[in-house]
């Protein structure tokens, strides 16, 4: 599903995520969730994001609807979001509970998440869920209210909407209750939709009528999509761009056909050779050996040298590599490639 | 493989009851598991796949009589020349087999208890056999902790100290502990990274062939179930839908759930160029199935006869068991093949 035409790649930027970092103080020290992470998503792109857990993919999404929970806190950098009208707001400096990012949280920006049981209500009904969005962004009127939830849920294809308006979240299967958050997420029109690991919980038969929901409904709200996952195979199916995460950053980033044919950093080679194919043969699986390292006081060095097969002993554990362009729009974190450092504060 | 499978399933069944109202009236079956039949070699990896609700972790379960089955016959062999019908034992009788017949969980941060050491946990079953104790007890669990991968020294350790990977090797380990023939692996890798998760399929496959293990191992992720499965049986709403060598069922199926699992899966390269079947609505409920062939209501090949007629699980082809009424004549596509070698 790339880009349609060659002219649509120069299309405006519609966020610009600039340094952005995000810390927790926790008891242990300083958690670096986010660390100086850059990425910029074009009007009606299909952007992902992917990275195993604990990456920090989840923070920067819950930073740019400016949730992050306590005790975590944007330290630095920008989130320059483009609003309809051609005005630009930087997210980062607005009120986290004002009325300017409550305009465009839910409204311009809407967020699906991983788990849709705990994202609704048990004890209101779907309907009421849904127009409380809709009353809240769109219309203060009821009836109108009432039916654009109704034109949602049919839009989102759940059968018998009418009736299904007055049933509460235990009468849905994962797959309907995902797809109720979609109508919600979709009630307001949004110029950008974050799906975080929208599938992760369903079963692989629903996941493929989700994923054809979210690609049906970028085309038709002309809308850019930020699809976070762990999942190679779904990134390789409906995105444009990949930003590929590791200990809170961006170690690599290019289009989807440069990450799966050209992997640059070992990161990624590793992570694609690991993941078993359907149809593919192989008697034994690649690993990466060891785990993730908690981002509390780490060393000045590449985050993934402690279990890099590649690493140069004496750069790669001594300084911290920089995001460098080293293909035409194919961005990668790594002395392999380029000896430039990151310059540390 | 030999001629005497370690498992032999037949007829298995597991309903539950459906009550209501005040004196608990029985008014409908869960048809769980719905006359099943199935066989493990010995040495082999059965894979079990199926949607949530299929009823793959009730059958895991009932072979390791977690759960007693409503009906059939569960043959395990537990030593050479000695077969036992699990499903007929008494709690008394089961206590002596457990010992064969182990289970490794899905979820390694909610299946081990915080308060136990990894001595504890790893140790129960040998205890509970008889099989170990005292300064014997701990060099097995010792050495066990090395056969999967960790270090004995870390043995007075609690499961909080060790990350997601870690604990499913602690699983793993006490999966072995008592020398068992049988290994039923419910979700194994679900709950795991890519990175951690391909760590943990290469160790299953070394344990196999280093104590001759032969494992049920049920998944929904049908890529990891293809890459460590000899053969691979397909459920169905309770029923078994699809079962056949792993080569076979991937690249040739000959039901059309089967075609639409594997066409569901994302395959991790973008030029892969393939149809995505996107099944109309959701699995049936197993207390109110459809008429005749429980899938027809999704199916894209439906006819009139797949209403009325539940079609039997028929061998189609060698090796390859299909309970379609048109397995021999629909053309279905399999697994896009691709190159080995990553």
């Amino acid at each position: 599903m790339g880009d349609s035409t060659g002219a649509r790649k120069q299309a405006q930027s519609i966020i610009d995520v600039d340094n952005l970092s995000v810390h927790f103080h926790v008891d242990e020290g300083t958690l670096k969730a986010v660390d100086r992470v850059s990425f910029s998503i074009a009007e009606r792109q299909m952007f992902g994001l992917i990275g195993e857990s604990g990456c920090g993919k989840t923070v920067t999404a819950q930073s740019l609807m400016r949730l992050v929970p306590t005790p975590g806190e944007i330290v630095g950098g920008s989130i320059n979001f483009f609003g309809e009208l051609g005005g630009e707001t930087d997210l980062v400096q607005l009120d986290k509970s004002g009325s300017e990012i409550r305009a465009i949280r839910g409204n311009e920006i809407a967020m699906v998440f991983q788990e849709p049981m705990s994202s609704l209500s048990p004890i209101h009904s779907i309907g009421n869920q849904l127009m409380e969005a809709v009353r809240l962004h769109v219309t203060r009127n009821k009836r109108e209210a009432y039916e654009i939830a109704l034109e949602m849920l049919d839009l989102v294809g759940i059968p018998n909407p009418i009736q299904r308006m007055g049933e509460y979240p235990h009468h849905f299967s994962g797959g309907m209750r995902q797809r109720v958050m979609i109508a919600m997420a979709l009630s307001c029109r949004p110029r950008l939709l974050i799906a975080d690991e929208p599938t992760t919980a369903l079963d692989v038969t629903v996941q493929a009528q989700i994923l054809d929901l979210i690609a049906q409904s970028q085309a038709q709200f002309n809308m850019a999509v930020l699809y976070i996952t762990h999942d190679l195979g779904i990134i390789a199916e409906i995105c444009d761009k990949v930003a590929v995460m590791y200990l809170g950053q961006i170690v690599e980033h290019g289009s989807v056909r440069d990450i799966f044919h050209n992997p640059l950093h070992p990161y990624t080679r590793r992570l694609l050779a690991s993941t078993p194919r359907i149809g593919q043969r192989t008697s034994r699986l690649q690993t990466i050996e060891g785990t993730v390292p908690t981002p509390i006081d780490l060393p000045i060095a590449c985050g993934f040298c402690a279990r890099c097969p590649d690493r140069i002993d004496g750069s790669c554990d001594v300084a911290m590599p920089a995001l460098v362009e080293i293909e035409d729009n194919h961005f990668a974190r790594c002395f392999l490639h380029d000896e430039r450092q990151e310059a540390m504060l | 493989m030999s001629a005497q499978p370690i498992l032999k399933v037949e007829g298995l069944k597991k309903y539950f009851p459906v009550e209501k109202g005040f004196l608990r009236r029985v008014v409908g079956q869960v048809k769980a598991v719905d006359d099943v039949n199935l066989e493990i070699a010995a040495g082999e990896t059965l894979g079990l796949v199926g949607e949530s609700g299929s009823g793959k972790t009730t059958v895991g379960r009932c072979i390791l009589r977690a759960l007693k089955p409503t009906q059939g016959s569960i043959q395990f062999q537990i030593a050479e020349n000695r077969i036992v019908d699990m499903a007929q034992l008494s709690d008394r009788e089961l206590r002596a087999v457990r010992p064969q017949a182990n289970m490794i969980f899905q979820d390694p941060f909610y299946s081990l208890d915080p308060r136990w050491t990894i001595l504890d946990i790893v140790g129960e079953p040998l205890k509970l056999a008889n099989l170990a104790k005292g300064k014997e007890l701990e060099d097995r669990v010792a050495y066990l902790m090395e056969v999967v991968g960790l270090e004995a020294k870390h043995l007075r350790r609690y499961p909080h100290a060790f990350s997601g990977g870690q604990r499913q090797r602690i699983g793993v380990a006490r999966a072995l502990a008592t020398n068992p023939r049988l290994i039923v692996a419910d979700e194994p890798v679900s709950a795991l990274d890519v990175s951690t998760q391909a760590q943990i399929l290469n160790l299953l496959q070394d344990l196999q062939r280093e104590f001759a293990l032969s494992y049920l191992f049920i998944a929904h992720d049908l890529s990891v179930v293809e890459h460590i499965s000899d053969r691979v049986a397909v459920m169905y709403v309770g029923k078994i839908v699809e079962v056949a060598k792993r080569d076979q069922l991937f690249f040739f199926p000959k039901h059309p759930y089967t075609e639409a699992l594997l066409s569901a899966v994302p395959t991790p390269d973008p030029d892969v160029e393939k149809e995505r079947i996107i099944l109309p609505g959701e699995i049936a409920n197993p207390a109110d199935p459809p008429s005749g062939c429980y899938f027809h209501p999704r199916c894209r090949y439906v006819k009139a006869i797949c209403r009325d007629e539940e079609p039997p699980l028929r061998e189609v082809s060698p090796g390859q068991w299909t309970s379609c009424h048109f397995a021999e004549e629909l053309s279905l596509a399999g697994a896009p093949q691709q190159p080995h070698g990553a």
